[in-house]
């Protein structure tokens, strides 16, 4: 288990420092995501200690955010001066991200058994 | 009085112990209510600790320097995603050009109704960078919208009301539109509402969970790249 929680900050440190050093275009905690995927398949499984530790925690990860969502105390007002634009993204693009994801699934998953009725 | 809370607030423990306080109360709450979406306990939390801040005469700087490493936490979260990722990369071996191209779709639906409003409408950078990221994982979000010079507090209120609409919404509207299969419904529903979707898909089928989450890490990992192209488009700052 240490051994794990070890690795995973270890990644991030190394994750945050590579992508500062490159000025890499993505965030340094995704170095580190896809440095732990090369490691499940160095290993051909997910090492035990992580996968522990992502089950344990997984539930928490909505109370972590709450201190940055606390953040928009500083942003009242532009949540009153925009609440349209707000209220429109939240409802109209997320129906619409659902919708054209969900339909292209569909057609794209049933087209290898072609000969099946729709 | 007012120097005693002043002593009390400036505690090191302060701000994780009212985070927590809030919290758990919030949880309680949401149970005894039967679990009603528009009282998520994060949302619940948040405002009630934006209250107390108010209250106590308290900056959001002292709170969140308070808090400081349970928001870092979030860049390990993004790195433990690794693990979900490993565990459904067969579902890839299997069927990965269809959600491949289906993700990459709705990603950039998701982007560009998200940001058409706020450009017809000509409002701040700030708010664009914000909404951006609004269908990604939370802690990616907050990454990215801060990266583009959103705001942490505006991104984290938009993705956790995305996320709730998408899941409670998202399977009514999917079987008005006649999609059927459970793998797209997961798909959509991951995709487009991160892992309060998630949450939802699983309790569908485990493997309209399973799509879901795979639906998205991949698309948290499409936002990082398409965000920043998107606004870099469209904004002439």
């Amino acid at each position: 288990m240490f051994r794990s929680l070890l690795t995973l900050l270890a990644l991030s440190i190394a994750g945050d420092a590579l992508a500062q050093c490159l000025d890499a275009p993505i965030p340094g905690s995704v170095v580190g995501l896809l440095s732990m995927v090369l490691m499940f398949l160095v290993l051909g499984r997910t090492d035990q200690g992580s996968a522990r530790i992502f089950d344990a925690a997984a539930p928490y990860f909505p109370f972590l955010f709450v201190p940055a969502a606390v953040g928009v105390v500083a942003s009242m007002d532009v949540l009153y001066d925009s609440w349209p634009v707000f209220l429109a993204a939240i409802v109209g693009s997320t129906a619409a991200a659902i919708l054209a994801t969900g339909y292209a699934a569909e057609l794209l998953f049933s087209k290898p058994q072609a000969g099946e009725p729709s | 009085m007012i120097e005693e809370a002043s002593l009390f607030h400036q505690h090191p423990f302060f701000g994780v112990t009212a985070t927590v306080a809030a919290y758990a109360s919030a949880v309680l709450l949401w149970r005894r209510l039967g679990t009603p979406a528009l009282l998520h306990p994060v949302l619940v939390a948040t405002s009630g600790l934006a209250l107390l801040l108010v209250a106590l005469g308290m900056r959001y700087e002292d709170y969140s320097g308070q808090t400081l490493l349970l928001t870092e936490a979030l860049s390990l979260v993004i790195i433990l995603l690794a693990v979900p990722l490993y565990r459904q990369a067969k579902l890839l071996r299997e069927v990965g050009y269809p959600i491949i191209v289906a993700l990459g779709l709705g990603s950039l639906v998701a982007l560009t109704t998200a940001l058409s409003l706020p450009l017809l409408l000509g409002t701040s950078r700030e708010l664009l960078a914000s909404l951006a990221p609004k269908s990604a994982t939370a802690a990616v979000a907050v990454e990215v919208a801060e990266r583009l010079g959103g705001t942490a507090g505006l991104t984290a209120i938009v993705v956790i009301s995305t996320g709730l609409f998408g899941a409670v919404f998202g399977p009514a509207i999917l079987r008005a539109a006649g999609i059927k299969d459970e793998r797209a419904i997961g798909l959509a529903l991951g995709a487009a509402s991160h892992a309060i979707g998630t949450a939802r898909a699983l309790g569908i089928s485990e493997a309209c969970g399973a799509f879901a989450s795979l639906g998205m890490i991949l698309n948290s990992l499409l936002t990082i790249v398409l965000a920043p192209l998107a606004l870099s488009l469209i904004a002439t700052p």
